[in-house]
């Protein structure tokens, strides 16, 4: 009985060894990609629904944890020279998609016709997020569109 | 040959049954209080100082990125179990965390982490244990702040249930931990957006192996490999996203060194940028100074 239980022990001792070789076989492979890509992008934002796009462009560059305002531009898809007031209310509000969270509130002033400045814009951590846009008429959310950028 | 410099390097090496969370998030991975493994023993205290340092961070598709951001956490932990009959024991995990994050501003933040209690049975040389963490510190979810170093808490309920062996062969002691844990869902109103958080169910695996030195008795070092798994984050409402799963391999190098009969000392680094494919995640460089009582 001692003898069995001995074995037993001396076996799950190699099992554990070899799950730490399999382990240790399979080093984790660092894959850094350049995922730099053209921030301040026409029509970054496409909002089929009305026909329209939304320019996004940035004071300096985004980086994380630091304020980093952006212009938001939005005019008509067949006329991109001629500023146009979005057809709702608009909510802009940071996400990341993978985490499942936000950010603190964006403060937005629209500055002009079409033309909207978002400021309070903090990244809290490096990753993949969302700049999203929401159509409101006053709490209920008629579209919703977003730009994704890899800090 | 390979097989022999595991066997090796394995067998120098304290087993650490500490995991680390590897991001801000998540549904709550097991953070409960550390149990008593020996039924002879009547209670624990243990004193874990930790300090933490995230290198990078890793998306859901497994590309890597060097983290901007200076940054590190002190932890303080407190750990309490006591065993209220030959077979049962109870116990509580009470974290304390300095953040340090520096980019334009330098930002400090000291605060209560996530309060664990923990309850366990003590079959030998098997425990069986459960656990509820509780929202107490300010997480991603509640913090209405410009900077993570708020962020003391993973923000839910969680409970989780598990297993713990550990026995010896000779000069090596050995351990296999399994935990389970489910996160209840949130219901959060926030900048004029109301959603519902529903995270998913998580788990880990631990196996860690230490030698016991026959010459310096009162010393033993060891290794540990923990698989993490969290489930996507999905939440509904004024916001709508499904989320991403979390994986990573923490690994622990550890020694340990015996004062007296009740008093234990022990050094560990851990990583979870060795092994496996993380995704989703933060990695991070973590170094814990560990005094138990017993």
């Amino acid at each position: 009985m001692y003898a069995m239980i001995k074995i037993t022990k001396v076996l799950i001792a190699h099992v554990l060894i070899l799950v730490a070789a399999q382990m240790i076989t399979a080093c984790a492979k660092p894959n850094y990609q350049n995922l730099n890509h053209d921030l301040n992008q026409l029509c970054a934002f496409d909002i089929t629904a009305y026909d329209m796009c939304a320019d996004i462009i940035w004071n300096t560059s985004p980086k994380v944890s630091e304020n980093s305002p952006f212009k938001l531009n939005f005019y008509t898809k067949n006329n991109p020279t001629i500023l146009v007031n979005p057809p709702n209310d608009i909510y802009v509000y940071l996400w990341m998609p993978d985490m499942g969270h936000g950010s603190s509130p964006i403060t937005l002033t629209q500055t002009t016709t079409g033309e909207f400045m978002a400021q309070d814009v903090y990244f809290l951590m490096n990753g993949l997020w969302q700049i999203r846009i929401q159509f409101k008429n006053g709490n209920e959310i008629l579209n919703e569109t977003a730009f994704s950028i890899s800090l | 040959m390979k097989l022999l410099l595991v066997f090796l390097y394995s067998s120098i090496f304290l087993i650490s049954v500490k995991g680390h969370a590897a991001s801000c998030c998540g549904g709550g991975g097991y953070s409960g209080a550390n149990l008593i493994l020996n039924p002879n023993r009547h209670q624990q205290f243990t004193h874990t100082v930790l300090t933490s340092h995230i290198t990078d961070t890793i998306d859901s598709h497994g590309v890597w990125k060097k983290y901007d951001i200076e940054n590190y956490t002190l932890n303080y932990k407190f750990d309490y179990a006591e065993m209220v009959d030959r077979n049962w024991q109870w116990g509580f995990s009470l974290p304390l965390e300095l953040k340090h994050l520096k980019n334009s501003d330098q930002i400090d933040h000291f605060g209560l982490g996530d309060i664990s209690l923990v309850g366990g049975h003590i079959y030998y040389p098997a425990v069986f244990f459960t656990s509820i963490t509780g929202p107490s510190a300010g997480s991603i979810y509640d913090v209405n702040s410009n900077s993570l170093s708020q962020v003391h808490g993973k923000g839910f309920w969680t409970f989780g249930l598990g297993t713990t062996i550990k026995d010896e062969i000779e000069n090596f002691h050995w351990i296999i931990m399994t935990e389970i844990h489910q996160s209840l869902n949130r219901e959060i109103a926030q900048q004029n957006l109301a959603y519902k958080i529903k995270p998913g169910p998580g788990g880990s695996v631990l196996t860690g192996l230490s030698y016991a030195f026959p010459n310096y008795v009162e010393w033993d070092a060891g290794v540990s490999l923990k698989l993490n798994y969290e489930s996507p984050i999905k939440i509904s409402g004024a916001i709508n996203s499904d989320g991403a799963f979390q994986r990573w391999i923490d690994s622990s190098l550890a020694v340990g060194y015996l004062y007296n009969p009740k008093m234990y000392f022990s050094m560990a680094y851990s990583t979870n940028a060795w092994f496996g494919s993380p995704q989703n995640t933060n990695l991070n460089e973590n170094l814990s100074l560990t005094l138990q009582i017993k």
